[in-house]
């Protein structure tokens, strides 16, 4: 539920002004740049992929439900946005997928790595490790343990049942204990992502 | 507790779901089993160091780049829906054009045999349209227009809705006498044609009665009647429509039958009771929204805040404003029933009086010296209609097609 106060940019937002969407959105920009930003890995992408989720949101706003959580609403386009990109792009590269190596500073790590093309030099953050897991393990790993949904906030943006959400998010913190395990990821390493 | 289960319920008791499991058996265990201990731990550490990474910062120009973006692809909207009602608007000239068009032809085969005046048709289709207006219904008439005078039909019509909608504004005057109670919401609408030997005789009774009665005429027009053939004149014609407490509704229909030969008479009753209890209820909504809107200004704490919940309530004051008028009207409409008199100046016999002199016919308003003006260059303008329609049919064809690919190409 939009707060009854925003109910007029609403109205003037689904008429098509963009200005009023974006003053609606404008608290939620930093929070989907950053949930984009983690499921892309890539800083420059994220800003691409959250405006243009941003977009898809306006050009469908007429289909928000007004009863329902705005932030649930455009979090979920979000988020499948960046799926969307992030399968857009294992399939352009996995041409030179074999060649790929996982960029020192990790700070550019590409998503939608396998384990078995991991760098010799190996996965040096937690953060690379998520990165390193496939699309769905990764979504549910963001939502809850990065961006702190419960699980039912997870199901309605992600639109699966609650009892998938559980366990998807249990086999993805096991693959993520795998991935770290092997390379060894220790948390003191840790220096960017550290709060 | 078995490892399995006990590495199952990690992930639930981190995410502090501690409904689904016995939380004492989980725990001991932990504390019992290395294994288990280890891979809780590892993953403790885990979600809780994802947990504090750190959001990073929008870039500087991001939402300004935004912004342009999302006003673009609004524009971009707003266009394509301009495109839209263009289309639309153009096929509507085109239906209408088509219209005239087949009428003119009628006119054409069917003019030789014309009795009445062309212009008695507009005075009932002018009618028409004021009842509509009246009541906010659509009722129907229930006379039909004389089809002889079917070449003017589309003339008359127009000008009727164009004098419709300049009347409409009745509705909104508000009544003092609110009644409070949720009795039913009946409106009342009545329709006399009767035909007189004195049009202004009989329209001065109208008014007096009505006014004697605590009613009044809203709206009154009448025409100065020519043969549209030998251009004589015929005798005036005109609307009056009464305002009437519901309660005597009745007798003043009767009381306007006796004033000339009655020669069409309806009424019709429309309940409206839900419309009000729902706008009733509508307006409810939205003052109690004004006073928390009102809580909300007094304790916002930025300008920005400030600046929507002002917006808002501006909103909602002119909602609370139109409901508050929507509401008049309906009272306005149920306590006083509407009466629209149609009167034709006619010898009983139906001989037409040979009323010519001057002042009759100065009586013209804006209207009648159009029509005359219509009817002595009728040749000349039917002949433009008649080579014009094809033509603008033609080019609104060509315009369609012309916006259809346009808007085709626009969503490619
Ligand atoms: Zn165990």
């Amino acid at each position: 539920m939009i707060s009854s106060v925003n109910s007029g940019l609403i109205k003037k937002a689904r008429r098509g002004d963009g200005r009023a969407f974006s003053m609606l959105i404008e608290n939620h920009e930093r929070f989907v740049f950053n949930v984009v930003y983690r499921i892309t890995g890539n800083a420059e992408d994220a800003r691409d992929v959250s405006q243009e989720a941003f977009i898809k949101a306006f050009k469908n706003f007429e289909s928000y439900d007004e009863r329902a959580a705005f932030s649930t609403w455009l979090y979920r386009i979000a988020v499948n946005t960046a799926i969307d990109f992030v399968r857009r792009r294992k399939k352009e590269n996995s041409i030179s997928f074999e060649d790929y190596i996982v960029d020192e500073n990790n700070q550019n790590s590409d998503s939608g790595i396998e384990e078995k093309v991991i760098s010799k030099e190996g996965v040096k953050s937690i953060i690379s490790a998520v990165n390193m897991l496939d699309d769905e393990f990764k979504t549910v790993i963001v939502l809850r343990d990065m961006e702190g949904m419960d699980y039912k906030e997870i199901s309605d943006i992600t639109g699966l049942p609650l009892g998938t959400v559980k366990s998807r998010l249990s086999r993805a913190r096991g693959k993520l204990r795998q991935i770290i395990e092997k390379n060894d990821i220790k948390s003191e390493t840790e220096g960017r992502s550290r709060a | 507790m078995k490892c399995d289960e006990a590495l199952n319920i990690i992930d639930m008791y981190l995410d502090e779901c501690t409904d689904a499991y016995n939380e004492k058996e989980f725990l001991e265990h932990i504390q019992t089993c290395e294994s288990c201990r280890n891979a809780y731990n590892e993953i403790k550490r885990i979600t809780s160091e994802l947990n504090n990474t750190e959001y990073l910062p929008l870039p500087d120009d991001f939402h300004s780049e935004l912004t342009d973006k999302l006003i673009k692809s609004g524009k971009k909207r707003n266009k394509s829906r301009i495109v839209k009602y263009s289309a639309l608007a153009a096929c509507a000239v085109l239906v209408f054009m088509t219209g005239a068009y087949m009428k003119d032809l009628y006119y054409m085969a069917s003019s030789g045999s014309s009795a009445q005046s062309a212009d008695s048709a507009s005075v009932t289709e002018s009618m028409n349209g004021m009842s509509r207006s009246a009541s906010g219904e659509m009722p129907q008439a229930s006379y039909e227009p004389y089809a002889d005078g079917a070449s003017l039909e589309g003339y008359g019509t127009a000008e009727s809705e164009a004098q419709a909608s300049s009347e409409n504004s009745y509705s909104s005057t508000a009544l003092s006498a609110k009644e409070q109670n949720i009795s039913r919401k009946i409106i009342k609408t009545g329709y006399i044609s009767i035909n007189v030997s004195s049009f202004d005789e009989a329209s001065q009774l109208i008014k007096t009665y009505t006014e004697q009665n605590g009613g009044y005429v809203e709206q009154s027009n009448q025409f100065a009647d020519y043969d549209s053939q030998t251009n004589t004149y015929k005798g005036k014609s005109g609307n009056i429509t009464v305002r009437i407490e519901s309660a005597k509704f009745s007798d003043t229909m009767g009381y306007i039958e006796t004033l000339g030969t009655l020669i069409n008479q309806s009424e019709s009753v429309n309940d409206i009771t839900n419309s009000y209890v729902d706008t009733q209820s509508r307006l409810e909504v939205k003052e109690q929204e004004k006073e928390r809107l009102s809580e909300l200004l007094n304790n916002a704490e930025n300008i920005s805040d400030i600046i929507t919940i002002e917006g808002r309530l501006t909103e909602v004051i002119s909602d609370i404003e139109s409901y508050e008028a929507q509401l008049n009207a309906y009272d306005d409409v149920v306590d006083y029933s509407t009466i629209n008199v149609n009167i034709t100046e006619k010898d009983d016999d139906g001989i037409i009086p040979a009323k010519t002199d001057f002042a009759n016919k100065a009586v013209y308003n804006f209207k009648d010296s159009a029509r005359t003006l219509f009817s002595g260059f009728e040749g000349i303008v039917l002949l433009i209609i008649r080579l014009w329609a094809p033509i603008a049919v033609v080019a609104v064809i060509a315009v369609v097609s012309v916006v259809f690919i346009k808007s085709k190409k626009n969503k490619k």
